[in-house]
């Protein structure tokens, strides 16, 4: 299969201008298996770049991700606990009221 | 199906320069495909289960970091087995790197964004006690995080 993948332009430089000195499009295409569209990414985070780079580095990217997925996850916990005390009377649910009465069956 | 409809999109092999964009477009798509379709359904989840949920919380069978975790738990094994499935049928025709490592790194990517996107989808349903409301808040929450993501908008030109 023909490899496909971007590469920066220059090391430390991916915004090299043209002959007439306006920018030119951050990403060269090649067909080069020494650069992966993930070295690009990584590259990314080099404050070279003119005007600066929002990109993250992979690992970066994989650690906000988690930390993401943990604070959600945490956050749906820490939102039914706050609701909890409240289920019985928003819902106007008495069903269970006898539970642990005597006589209840 | 939509990893078909993405594949016969995206589906050329790119192998010349003018189609950075559709490279850059497939990424895109990949990555918003697995947000979204793991996100809405989890708008609309625990406001089903809520009145079960009540009655057992009322009768004391659980505490709500067991039934939280267990959800998640059970939940697994699809969120592994989907967006692996969708890489796989994407990953390839799109015409990435044929390297099984940056495969697997592509595959964690997707795997992670399965798992907060469901996280945030969860949240915002254990919010909102109906499902219309959760729903009609949901765009308000993704879209912004689509547009400062830094894809769209260099962020360091914003603030």
């Amino acid at each position: 299969m023909m490899l496909a993948q971007f590469r920066p332009i220059a090391e430390g430089n991916y915004y090299p201008p043209d002959v007439a000195g306006n920018p030119v499009l951050a990403l060269e295409y090649k067909s080069n298996a020494n650069n992966t569209l993930c070295t690009y990414f990584n590259n990314k985070t080099d404050d070279s770049v003119p005007g600066g780079s929002t990109y993250k580095s992979y690992w970066e990217s994989v650690y906000y991700l988690l930390a993401i997925f943990v604070f959600f996850r945490v956050m749906v916990i820490v939102s039914l606990v706050l609701q909890d005390t409240k289920f019985g009377e928003a819902a106007g649910d008495t069903r269970n009221q006898n539970i642990g009465q005597p006589g209840a069956q | 199906m939509m990893s078909v409809f993405g594949g016969l999109g995206f589906g050329t092999n790119l192998t010349n320069p003018s189609e950075v964009q559709s490279m850059a477009g497939g990424i895109y798509f990949t990555t918003v495909l697995q947000m979204f379709l793991n996100f809405l359904p989890t708008v609309i989840v625990f406001q089903g289960e809520k009145p079960i949920f009540v009655r057992e919380r009322d009768s004391g069978l659980y505490q709500i970091w067991i039934y939280a975790t267990t959800k998640l738990l059970a939940e697994m094994p699809i969120m592994l087995f989907v967006p692996f499935l969708l890489n796989a049928m994407l990953y390839f025709v799109i015409g990435y790197e044929d390297r099984l490592s940056v495969f697997f790194e592509f595959y964690l990517i997707l795997l992670l964004m399965v798992q907060a996107a469901s996280s945030l989808g969860y949240f915002l349903s254990s919010v909102f006690n109906h499902e219309t409301t959760a729903v009609a808040f949901s765009p308000i929450i993704n879209l912004p995080l689509n547009l400062l993501g830094g894809y769209m908008i260099n962020l360091k030109n914003v603030f």
